[in-house]
C-alpha cells in the first residue's frame, strides 16, 4: 500500500507544530536533539543560564544539571534559581546551593524552597563559587580547573514531556561582560514538593538503525480514543536502501505479542534524504479511527541493509532519530515524552518474522508522532471569564 | 493611595501566612462552583452566583493562599458579579486585590496585569471616574502593545473600550482615532463582513455624533445594520436593536419622518420577538417601550415600563441603578403625558437610588438634577 507523502523541512515542521500544538492535537515525540554541546566555565566571571518557562506551579525542592566534563581538581560552582528580567537573569537568587561537579554525571542538588509560578520565566544560573560556601577564597579556576555543562542542539521551544510551547527556553552565556543567547536546548530538571517535576533530561541524542530484519519505532499510548490521520517521523537514509515501510502493530498484552493492524505502508526510498528530515505519510483511512487509548507500535523496516561498524551502525539502511536519558536524575522517565505512566517509548524488533520479541527502551523516545484532532478536553480546564455588564451610560435610553 | 496600601499589605503577607507545603484542593467542587456561578449569572440570579463564586474563592485561597495568581480569575469573576448587582465598591476592592497580586507576582508588565487594569477601567467608567479609567486603559494598552504587538486583537479590545470612554468624556476626536485604529485591526483579522465589527461600528457612530458629524454616524450605523441583516435571519433582536439606534440618531438629528418610519419597523419587529423567559426578553421589552414612547404610543409604552420596573426591582433589588434608569425613562413618559408632579416624584425616586450607589457628581445624577430643575422651573408667560 503506497501513500502520498510529504517530506517537511525542519522550519516547516516547526511552524506546523506551533500551529498544531496550540490545539494540543497531534500526539508524538516532536522533541529533537542532534548532538551534545557544552559550555565551559573556566573563569570566575563566566556564567551559564538555562532559561525556561515554568510549566506548573511548584514549591522548589531540588535542581538537577549535567556536567559533561570536569577537570580535577574541579572548582566549586554555585547553582541558583533566578527570576527573569527582559530575558536575562535578575542576578538575585531565589534559592541557591554550591557543589563540585563530577565528569559525565547528573547532580541533583537540594534547594531551599522557592515558589515557582506557571507561565513565568526563570533562569538556572551556574557560576564559579570561589568561596565554596565559606568566608574566604579557597578555590581556583582556569584552564586546568574547570567544568563544562551540557546543552543540546537544536533549540526546540517546546517542553519535552507534553510538547507544550516554551518560547523562552534557551541557554545563555555570560562572558564576563554581557549575556549572549546560545540558541541551545537547556538540559536541567526541577523538582518540587509533592512529586512535581519539569525540565529536559534528554541528555543523549541517538539514532536507531533500520535494516534487514531489524525494525525500529516508537510505541505511542494515546490518552483517548484517537483519530490518526497521518504519521510523522524523522528519518534519514544511508547508502542505497530499498523502500522504507511502516507498520502499525497492535499490542496483544495477554499473549505478549504484536500483530499488524493493516498492511505495511510503503515510503519510496527516493523520498527520503541523507539528512534527518521529518516525513509525513497518511494512515490508511479504514484504520484511522481504530486507535483506542492503548499502546500502539509504529515501526519501520526495509528489506535492504546490514549492520556495520561505521558511525551509523548500518549500510544501505535508514536511521530513525531518537533521544534518551543516560541515567542519573530522579523521575527521568516522567520528565521525558508522555511522562507519568510513560507507556510511550522507543521499541525495536530484532527479527521482523517474530513479533513476540521486542525490546522497549525505558527513558528513550524515537521521533515519531501521529497527526490528528485533539482529545476531548479534560474537566479541569479554566472557566471562561464572566462577561462584564453593559456600561450604565451605554444602556438604551428614552432620550438618545 | 489605595494601591500603595494594597501593595504594602501584599508585602506583609509572607510573614502572616506561609505557603501550604502540600496543598490539597477539592478541585471537583472548585470546578463545579466556577461553572455554576458563570451559568447562574446568565440567568440573572446574581445573589446565588455571588455565593457560589465566594465558595470557589474560599477553596482556591485555602489551597494557594490569598496572594497566589490562581486566586485572581475567581476574584475577577466575583467582582464582575458584584458589578451586575450594583455593588461597585465591593467590585472595586476585588478587582484591585487581583491587580495587586498580579503586579507583585507576575511583574507590572505581564499581560494578565493588562487584563486586570481593563476590568478596573470598565468599572471606573461606570462610576464616571473617567480620568482614573483612562489612566488604566492607557497602561493596559501599553502592556498589550509590548506583549502582543500593536495590531493584535487584544490591543483592539482596549482601543474599543477606550474609544467609548473618550466619547463619554466628550473627547470625540480622540475617541474617533482610537475606534478607527480598533476597526482597522479587527477588519484585518476578521474581514470586513464579520458580525463582530458591529459593536465597534456602533461605538464609532456615537463618537462621530459627539463630534457633530451626524452623517458619519449614520454611515457607521447603516453599515452595522447591513452586516446584521446580511448575516442573521430577519427575526433577530440584534437587528431591532441596531435599527432602533439608527432611529434614535435620526430623532436626535431632527429627522423626525425618517425616525418615525424606522421606529414603526422596529415596533413591528419587536412584536414578533416574544418568549416566556422575562429575563431573556427584557432587553426586547425595554426596546419596545422606548420605541412606543418615541412613536407617542404612551399607553402601550407605560404598560411595558410598569412590567419591566416590577421585574427589575425583583431581580436586582429596589436600589439598583437599572431601576433608577427605568424610572428616569418613565419620568420622561409622564412628562409627555403632562403629568408634571408624577414626573418630578419619579425623577426624585430615581435620583435617590443613584445617590446610594454612585458619587454625587456622577453624570447620571447631575442629569437627573438638571431635569428636576427644568421641570420644577415655572413656565414663562
Amino acid at each position: 500500500m503506497e501513500f502520498p507523502m510529504n517530506p517537511l523541512k525542519p522550519l516547516t515542521l516547526l511552524v506546523a507544530f506551533l500551529v498544531f500544538s496550540s490545539a494540543s492535537a497531534d500526539f508524538g515525540n516532536w522533541f529533537v536533539a542532534n548532538k551534545r554541546l557544552s559550555t565551559t566555565l573556566d573563569s570566575p566571571t563566566k556564567k551559564i543560564s538555562y532559561r525556561f518557562t515554568c510549566q506548573e506551579n511548584m514549591t522548589l525542592s531540588a535542581i538537577a544539571v549535567y556536567c559533561l566534563e570536569a577537570l580535577v581538581p574541579c572548582p566549586a560552582y554555585q547553582l541558583s534559581l533566578q527570576e527573569d528580567d527582559n530575558g536575562l537573569p535578575t542576578g538575585t537568587p531565589l534559592s541557591f546551593c554550591s557543589y563540585v561537579p563530577q565528569d559525565h554525571a547528573w547532580a541533583t542538588l537540594p534547594m531551599d524552597a522557592a515558589t515557582l509560578l506557571k507561565g513565568k520565566v526563570y533562569h538556572i544560573v551556574l557560576e564559579a563559587d570561589m568561596l565554596r560556601g565559606g568566608g574566604h577564597s579557597v578555590g581556583s579556576i582556569g584552564n586546568s580547573n574547570q567544568a563544562s555543562f551540557l546543552s543540546t542542539d537544536v533549540l526546540n521551544h517546546i517542553h519535552p514531556n507534553d510538547g507544550s510551547l516554551d518560547l523562552q527556553a534557551n541557554t545563555l552565556f555570560f562572558d564576563g561582560s554581557k549575556w549572549k543567547e546560545l540558541d541551545q536546548e537547556p538540559i536541567y530538571a526541577l523538582y518540587g514538593v509533592g512529586s512535581k517535576f519539569q525540565g529536559d533530561v534528554y541528555d543523549d541524542p541517538g539514532v536507531r538503525p533500520i535494516y534487514g530484519k531489524v525494525l525500529q519505532g516508537q510505541s505511542l499510548h494515546f490518552h483517548c480514543g484517537y483519530t490518526g490521520k497521518a504519521l510523522a517521523f524523522r528519518v534519514k537514509k544511508r547508502g542505497n536502501p530499498s523502500a522504507l515501510r511502516y507498520q502499525i502493530l497492535v499490542n496483544d498484552y495477554r499473549n505478549h505479542s504484536c500483530k499488524p493492524l493493516c498492511p505495511a505502508v510503503v515510503v519510496p526510498a527516493g523520498q527520503i534524504t541523507s539528512n534527518f528530515q521529518w516525513v509525513t505519510v497518511g494512515i490508511p483511512e479504514d484504520v484511522q479511527r481504530l486507535f483506542r487509548a492503548e499502546c500502539w507500535f509504529f515501526v519501520f523496516q526495509t528489506d535492504s541493509g546490514r549492520a556495520a561498524k561505521n558511525e551509523d551502525g548500518c549500510e544501505d539502511c535508514y536511521q530513525l532519530s531518537d533521544l534518551g536519558n543516560s541515567g542519573g536524575p530522579a523521575k527521568a522517565a516522567d520528565l521525558t515524552f508522555d511522562g507519568g505512566p510513560h507507556l510511550s517509548r522507543a521499541v525495536s524488533f530484532t527479527d521482523a518474522s517474530d513479533l513476540t520479541r521486542w525490546t522497549d527502551e525505558f527513558e528513550r523516545d524515537a521521533n515519531v508522532g501521529v497527526l490528528g484532532p485533539p482529545c476531548k478536553p479534560e474537566n479541569h480546564q479554566e472557566v471562561e471569564p464572566i462577561s462584564t455588564p453593559i456600561l450604565l451610560e451605554n444602556e438604551p435610553r428614552a432620550e438618545p | 493611595m489605595k494601591r500603595t496600601v494594597l501593595s504594602f499589605l501584599l508585602l506583609l503577607f509572607p510573614f502572616v501566612r506561609t505557603w501550604a507545603a502540600e496543598p490539597v484542593m477539592d478541585s471537583d467542587l472548585f470546578q463545579v462552583c466556577r461553572v455554576s456561578a458563570s451559568g447562574t449569572v446568565q440567568t440573572g440570579r446574581y445573589a446565588n452566583a455571588e455565593r457560589t463564586e465566594q465558595k470557589a474563592l474560599t477553596i482556591v485561597q485555602e489551597q494557594f493562599g490569598p496572594v497566589h495568581p490562581s486566586v485572581v480569575p475567581v476574584l475577577n469573576d466575583l467582582a464582575t458579579i458584584q458589578r451586575y448587582m450594583g455593588q461597585y465598591r465591593e467590585a472595586e476592592k476585588n478587582y484591585r486585590w487581583g491587580l495587586a497580586i498580579r503586579q507583585q507576582k507576575l511583574g507590572p508588565a505581564d499581560p494578565q496585569v493588562a487584563e486586570s487594569l481593563a476590568y478596573l477601567a470598565g468599572l471606573y467608567t461606570d462610576l464616571a471616574d473617567y480620568d482614573e479609567a483612562l489612566l488604566d486603559y492607557e497602561q493596559a494598552l501599553s502592556i498589550r502593545e509590548r506583549t502582543t504587538g500593536k495590531t493584535s486583537l487584544e490591543v483592539a479590545n482596549i482601543l474599543r473600550d477606550m474609544g467609548n470612554l473618550l466619547t463619554l468624556m466628550n473627547r470625540g476626536s480622540e475617541a474617533t482615532t482610537a475606534l478607527k485604529r480598533c476597526l482597522s485591526i479587527q477588519e484585518k483579522a476578521w474581514g470586513p463582513e464579520d458580525l463582530r465589527l458591529v459593536e465597534t461600528l456602533e461605538l464609532s457612530a456615537r463618537a462621530a455624533q459627539t463630534n457633530g458629524k451626524g452623517d458619519q454616524a449614520e454611515a457607521f450605523l447603516k453599515r452595522a445594520l447591513a452586516l446584521l441583516q446580511k448575516n442573521l435571519t430577519p427575526d433577530r433582536l440584534e437587528i431591532a436593536d441596531s435599527m432602533q439606534k439608527l432611529a434614535d440618531l435620526y430623532r436626535s438629528e431632527g429627522f423626525s419622518d425618517k425616525s418615525k418610519e424606522l421606529y414603526l419597523k422596529v415596533a413591528m419587529l419587536r412584536d414578533k420577538l416574544t418568549g416566556t423567559d422575562l429575563y431573556m426578553m427584557q432587553p426586547n421589552l425595554y426596546g419596545a417601550a422606548l420605541a412606543d414612547l418615541a412613536l407617542g404610543r404612551l399607553k402601550e409604552s407605560k404598560g411595558l415600563f410598569d412590567r419591566i420596573l416590577k421585574f427589575r426591582k425583583e431581580l436586582y433589588g429596589a436600589d439598583h441603578p437599572k431601576v433608577a434608569l427605568c424610572l428616569e425613562d418613565m419620568a420622561f413618559l409622564y412628562e409627555k403625558e403632562g403629568k408634571k408632579e408624577k414626573a418630578l416624584e419619579t425623577l426624585k425616586e430615581a435620583k435617590g437610588i443613584l445617590e446610594k450607589v454612585l458619587d454625587p457628581d456622577h453624570p447620571a445624577i447631575l442629569r437627573l438634577q438638571k431635569k428636576l430643575d427644568s421641570i420644577s422651573r415655572p413656565e414663562k408667560g
